[in-house]
């Protein structure tokens, strides 16, 4: 591999993804969940991929972690196709090393097993006990990583843990295993507002410490900009915008995403208090919803790393 | 906040005094409450913030005397409209209930029966309490939905037929069918997508000026609560540790726990911006 063409961590190119809905009654209707994404995430480095639910955020992460196949595209792990892998060694290694971190702390643990087998069961399956080490040690290991309190934390079980630090269980549990991509479902949105920065900060310090790339899914603007390098803005399985997080967040090219934006609280700006008001900011939301859904034109690049869709006049 | 009578005091609408809660558990009494005063003037809307299991929920339920054991209110006085609520029989509060306080929740789906159409909905409340014609009620929930802004066609729907915005419009329809004079808010726009929460928080606050109830405000999201409440409440393990104007909680609030809340979450201006360290523009 030459310098010039450096292989990035993960390539997304033209991504398709259609669900067919088949309702016990009435004809059955397919859902374009995914259209032409492409994008790519280098090590160390974070993509926040932004939206309202339905946009397709999530089952762009998922399509990635390979919980169901694509239609189309393909997502190239450190150059080589996820879809392609032949033997199970090849399909435990890309599972290794793209974790999934979930929304919620307290349905993605086992409620009836300790802490000590959510983390022990990876390290094991994946052969990641290095020689001369004990498993205590191991164990201990990942918990620091995670700062996690090292002496009382194994032996207790989900539910005796906040949401933090079930949160930091499931991240401690993808490092585990030696993952080089976490992809970050909405990792803090079920979490009590004064620990989420905290499980933001510990994302970003494995970011810059440790070289784990993030794919990080949110509808907060705000964190994607804490945590993110960049941003992708998804509307109705597209992306609609892409840029440095910084420069989408204070130039927004796009309706959706300005949209998206003006959304967001800020706590030193009254809402205005009339019912025309609220009528003229819901017309404005289906009006940019209605123009974005509507244009099928391919994505624009303005300058490298900078593209943002056309829209439908 | 804005009544032109001649009273330069705003009346007190909602008096809580050493409110406090308990819940029995097996190892003895946890209070969830302890000790809170508050009020809300006519047509205010104060905020209520705080994590979970902070006990904000749990005086929201107070208000409405919804507890039920092993929760006990065990001290303290409420009252609301100039009634002592804690004194109110079976019947007394089930005629109260909705008729002077409604209550919206969280979860939409929840609060909406799904075997039942939308119009259903709002037929039980109306025609329990006023005693009316089915043909008044429908002009009556028609009325609200021009209001919130669904179609009226929707009325004859089920609740799984509308999208979680409208579900939440029309849970607020349904708190105001009685024109009550206060709403109790849990958490209204949480479960909703940012530009919903949005479109919900307008919605609110325009009715809210257009008819003048005074709204207790519970949500953990302190920016969306700044937007739109008068004063703020902070809670924390069962107790109130500062209230103020939304200007004075924003701008200079005095608790470590109103510090720690605000720097908790990142902002799209600055990392951390509010609260007196912080240079929000």
């Amino acid at each position: 591999m030459s310098e010039t063409t450096r292989t990035p961590l993960l390539e997304v190119r033209d991504v398709k993804k259609t669900f067919v809905v088949r309702p016990m009654l009435g004809r059955s209707k397919e859902v374009h969940a995914l259209k032409d994404i492409s994008f790519t995430i280098e090590a160390g480095k974070a993509l926040a991929l932004v939206g309202e639910s339905g946009s397709g955020k999530s089952t762009c992460g998922r399509a990635i972690a390979r919980m169901f196949s694509i239609d189309d595209g393909r997502i190239l792990f450190k150059g080589k196709d996820v879809a392609a892998a032949r033997n199970p060694a090849e399909r435990r290694s890309n599972a290794r090393h793209i974790q999934m971190v979930f929304q919620d702390p307290f349905a993605s643990l086992n409620p009836t097993h300790t802490i000590r087998h959510h983390l022990l069961r990876p390290l094991r399956l994946h052969k990641r006990v290095e020689a001369g080490q004990s498993e205590d040690e191991a164990l201990r290991q990942v918990l620091a990583d995670v700062e996690l309190d090292v002496d009382n934390t194994l032996d207790k079980y989900p539910h005796q843990l906040s949401g933090g630090q079930r949160q930091r269980v499931n991240l401690a549990r993808a490092l585990a295993v030696g993952a080089e991509l976490i992809i970050a479902d909405e990792p803090t949105s079920m979490l009590d507002v004064s620990i989420r920065r905290s499980v933001l900060q510990l994302m970003k310090r494995l970011k810059e410490e440790r070289g784990i790339a993030f794919l990080y899914i949110t509808h907060d603007l705000a964190t994607a900009r804490y945590l993110a390098e960049d941003t992708a803005a998804m509307f109705a399985g597209r992306i609609v915008e892409f840029g440095p997080s910084e420069e989408v967040v204070r130039d927004p090219l796009h309706p959706y995403t300005r949209l998206l934006l003006s959304s967001v609280s800020d706590p030193h700006v009254k809402i205005n208090p009339s019912i025309e008001d609220a009528k003229a900011f819901s017309d404005y939301a289906d009006g940019v919803r209605a123009q974005t859904e509507m244009s099928d034109a391919p994505i624009e690049t303005i300058r490298p790393g900078r593209q943002v869709r056309p829209v439908a006049v | 906040m804005t009544d032109t009578s001649m009273n330069t005091a705003p009346r007190r609408l909602v008096d809580v005094k050493n409110l406090t809660v308990d819940y029995m558990t097996l190892e003895g009494p946890f209070r969830a409450v302890k000790g809170v005063d508050f009020h809300i003037n006519d047509g205010e809307v104060l905020g209520l913030a705080g994590e979970s299991g902070c006990g904000k929920s749990t005086i929201a339920y107070a208000l409405m005397r919804l507890h039920r054991p092993p929760a006990f209110i065990s001290d303290g006085e409420i009252t609301i409209d100039g009634e002592d609520i804690l004194a109110f029989d079976d019947k007394r509060l089930s005629k109260w209930r909705w008729s002077t306080t409604s209550l919206v929740f969280q979860s939409a789906m929840n609060a909406l029966n799904p075997v039942l159409t939308i119009f259903e909905q709002f037929r039980d409340v109306y025609v329990t309490h006023t005693g009316k014609s089915r043909a008044e009620a429908r002009a009556r929930a028609e009325e609200l939905m021009r209001l919130v802004g669904i179609p009226e066609s929707r009325l004859d729907d089920y609740p799984h037929q509308l999208s979680g915005g409208m579900r939440q419009r029309v849970v607020l329809a349904n708190a105001l069918v009685l024109d009550p004079k206060l709403i109790i808010m849990d958490e209204p726009t949480t479960a909703l997508d940012v530009v919903v929460q949005r479109e919900i928080l307008q919605e609110i606050a325009g009715l809210q000026k257009q008819f003048g109830f005074s709204i207790l405000f519970i949500t953990h999201d302190l920016a969306l609560m700044a937007q739109f409440a008068d004063r703020m409440a902070i809670m924390l393990e069962g107790e109130i540790v500062e209230t103020g104007s939304t200007a004075e909680i924003v701008d200079n609030p005095q608790h470590d726990y109103t510090v720690k809340l605000w720097q908790s979450m990142p902002t799209l201006t600055e990392d951390v911006s509010y609260g007196p360290t912080g240079g929000a523009q």
